[in-house]
């Protein structure tokens, strides 16, 4: 399910979706700290996330609590040392962040979006990751074995010391991918679109 | 505004649920194929289902609407150029239709068909098999190729960059990503090229 309440920052010329219930974006609200702070509440909380938007802040050492997180925009943050491995994400957009050492073991993931991403050191695998968006994102020892990447795309992206072994790669798209160092060992790689 | 999302491996087709709110009135976007799955997504949250929404005449887009239509009273918009053989209220490009209480601009964008029809509504983009996640629909031809990348670049590529994408296949994106990573929109082969010339212990 997917949510959306598309409402944009009333700063002016700025399009970005609000943070929270207020009227402007992280960037322009005056209580950044609070909102951080709800935040950071929100992701190591049991409750589950639904249409949240918080983009460009940073976030580092947390473990996030087993939640669904849907509907949810969190495009240009920085997560260092973050666990997401208890987390299911729906319609969720992580587009343009840096992932750095960050584990997403046995995530489930559907609809949602980690384009224009970097990652370093970034831990997939045993994932069910279907329908979602890796399109131009840059990784660098990063693992994805063991992962069902079904529909998933990763065209335009810049991939270094990746693993993809004994993974399903069913209609798996790596276009345009300049790839470097990387293993599709065991994995149905003919079923891929290369 | 909610935004269920569907898919049939009967055609591999995205289908899109979409409503003002829980409970209320309700269309889909391309009814591909219907299945016990997407009724019960608009039974359990209680939504009248009273129109649909169809990007072109291809038959991963509309095979489930016989089915659709035995099940539901529903009203049916398409393009003025398609041709059904069931009654449907044809739309034209740049009309503004009221339906269950939302707003959807109809932009016309041909080239993967002469009646693909992309829909608006507020901050999220149906575009059907014109713009996909990184890459462009399917054309029989160069001039098809040609006339699909205009449309998108002067009727789609104009609007705010957050705006969400929900495609007729494959993943989601936003329009900054596919201006950013559509390999078929920016015409990168040189590039290509070039890349396999660079070290390999890059």
């Amino acid at each position: 399910m997917a949510m959306f309440s598309f409402k944009t920052c009333s700063h002016p010329h700025c399009h970005t979706y609000v943070c929270g219930q207020g009227d402007y974006c992280f960037r322009h609200s005056v209580n950044q700290e609070q909102l951080y702070q709800d935040c950071v509440d929100r992701l190591t909380g049991s409750d589950d996330i639904i249409d949240y938007s918080l983009t460009g802040s940073e976030f580092e050492d947390l473990t996030l609590g087993k939640k669904t997180i849907s509907a949810s925009n969190m495009a240009w943050c920085t997560f260092r040392n973050v666990d997401f491995s208890q987390v299911t994400l729906l319609n969720s957009f992580f587009d343009f962040c840096l992932f750095e050492k960050c584990k997403f073991n046995r995530i489930i993931s559907r609809y949602s979006v980690f384009s224009g991403s970097k990652m370093i050191d970034c831990d997939f695998s045993g994932s069910m990751i279907m329908h979602t968006n890796f399109s131009g994102i840059d990784t660098l020892r990063c693992s994805f074995s063991d992962c069902d990447l079904y529909f998933s795309t990763f065209n335009s992206s810049y991939l270094r010391d990746t693993d993809f072994e004994d993974c399903n790669l069913k209609k798996t798209d790596f276009v345009y991918t300049d790839r470097r160092r990387i293993s599709y060992r065991y994995s149905n790689w003919e079923e891929a679109r290369f | 505004m909610n935004i269920y999302q569907h898919f049939s491996v009967v055609g591999f087709c995205n289908t899109y649920l979409v409503a003002r709110k829980e409970g209320s009135d309700a269309l889909l976007i391309d009814p591909g194929h219907v299945d016990a799955e997407l009724i019960n997504l608009i039974e359990a949250n209680r939504y009248r289902l009273k129109h649909v929404l169809l990007t072109h005449r291809h038959p991963s887009h509309t095979e489930g609407l016989g089915t659709l239509k035995k099940i539901y009273d529903v009203e049916v918009h398409a393009s003025a150029f398609s041709s059904y053989e069931f009654l449907y209220h044809p739309i034209e490009d740049a009309e503004i239709l009221q339906l269950c209480g939302l707003e959807i601009e109809v932009i016309h964008v041909p080239g993967h068909s002469l009646d693909s029809m992309v829909y608006r509504i507020d901050h999220a983009l149906f575009t059907g098999d014109t713009l996909l996640c990184g890459r462009i629909g399917s054309t029989p031809g160069y001039r098809e190729q040609a006339l699909l990348i205009s449309s998108i670049n002067q009727k789609l590529m104009s609007l705010d960059e957050n705006i969400l994408l929900f495609p007729g296949h494959g993943t989601a994106s936003k329009l900054r990503i596919e201006r950013m990573f559509n390999h078929d929109l920016l015409q990168l082969g040189k590039i290509e090229t070039e890349r396999q010339n660079w070290r390999e212990d890059e």
